[in-house]
């Protein structure tokens, strides 16, 4: 625990500070998406998988757009293209913008063909607000950090605790400490507090947490194409209908074509 | 690219829009409050159609008007949306250039290899 640690005991179990609509609303819906799949209070490891399986009409690419926006929902025709910009992004960040935008495509895509979100936690209009409630609380239910806090395995004090329960749920320390603030009513001088722990990845090593450290690490500036796409054309490639130049140009990504060829060489 | 006021421009977009969206022609006409006749007449250019016909059709099918009167090929729509982006943020059009090219792949993908 950190000596100049000064989060206040004995909070309200009460919501202290007062929902605003679009806050609540967001909540509200992320916590019954999360019923309608049966995921309960746990993390999602693999969001991105998730996102595939259970949403094959929305294209989830990761992509580095150095001047690009953090993410977008762009629809074209009958498709819809959730944006995720991987340049200098850890992988907490690029989950939170992957649910941010998905909130776009279930809630609001009826309502703009596209929807650019250029920084996203600056916006303030109400519809952005709800897609941000929407994102932690789909990824980090509040019934999660509430059980964990209560059941004392949660101290608000304790740097240590607070990254680890942000790495379990994959969520950046920024993204808790707003989640907190909200979800067991801390001060905003302690929820600032925990946003600015002094670099939480070396804390996390400290924990032993190399592998989850090296994943945000590793996600900086990679490429993911959505799995049906990438199925595709590979389909393709096996059947003889897309060349090796082909594929290179479709993955955009030379050692990925390279490993995927060679794999399927092997299992032939 | 152009917008397309014909009748049968139109008409082939709204018939593209609905199939895209699995509904048949009644389940339109029922969503937009007209009748199957009048939009099979419609999307086979037979008959034209007015702006309250126009808002209504573009509500069910959940898309802009401008979409019904632009032309209906994917990768033409992903051109369409790399022209307004261009037009609200040119910075930002440029970062998503390569939209315009992931849409025509994968949409050559599903004509050459099929559903995946």
């Amino acid at each position: 625990m950190t000596a100049s640690s000064q989060i206040s005991r004995g909070l309200s179990r009460r919501w202290a500070t007062p929902e605003l609509g679009p806050v609540r609303e967001g909540r509200q819906r992320a916590e019954g998406l999360r019923f309608e799949k049966n995921l309960g209070p746990a993390p999602i490891r693999d969001l991105f998988g998730f996102l595939d399986r259970e949403f094959p009409d929305l294209l989830v690419v990761r992509k580095a757009m150095p001047s690009g926006p953090e993410g977008a929902l762009l629809r074209v025709g009958s498709r819809s293209l959730a944006v995720v910009n991987s340049h200098d992004q850890f992988l907490a960040r690029q989950r939170f913008t992957a649910a941010h935008e998905l909130a776009h495509y279930l809630f609001d895509s009826a309502r703009f063909s596209h929807n650019i979100d250029a920084t996203i936690s600056e916006r303030r209009e109400p519809v952005e607000q709800r897609a941000n409630s929407f994102a932690i609380h789909f990824l980090l239910p509040a019934a999660a950090a509430r059980d964990r806090f209560q059941s004392g395995t949660l101290d608000l004090a304790d740097d240590e605790s607070l990254v680890s329960f942000a790495m379990e749920y994959g969520v950046s320390i920024q993204s808790l400490a707003w989640h907190l603030r909200n979800v067991l009513g801390v001060s905003e001088a302690d929820r600032k507090r925990m946003a600015s722990i002094e670099s939480p990845f070396k804390v996390a090593v400290r924990l032993g947490l190399i592998d989850r450290v090296q994943q945000e690490f590793g996600a900086k500036g990679v490429t993911r194409w959505p799995r049906r796409y990438v199925r595709l054309a590979l389909k393709g490639f096996e059947s003889g209908r897309v060349s090796r130049p082909e594929l290179a140009s479709l993955l955009e990504d030379q050692r990925l074509t390279a490993d995927l060829e060679a794999l399927l060489n092997t299992t032939q | 690219m152009a917008i397309d006021p014909t009748r049968s421009g139109i008409g082939q977009s709204i018939a593209a829009r609905r199939q895209e969206r699995g509904l048949t022609q009644s389940q339109l006409g029922e969503a937009a409050g007209l009748d199957q006749t009048v939009i099979s007449r419609i999307e086979s250019g037979q008959r034209g159609l007015d702006a309250l016909e126009l808002v209504s059709l573009s509500r069910a099918l959940e898309v802009e008007i401008v979409d019904l009167l632009l032309p209906n090929t994917p990768a033409d729509r992903a051109e369409v949306l790399a022209y307004r982006l261009r037009q609200e943020d040119p910075g930002v059009a440029e970062a998503l250039a390569w939209v315009d090219r992931f849409i025509a792949n994968l949409t050559w993908l599903e004509s050459e290899v099929g559903d995946a």
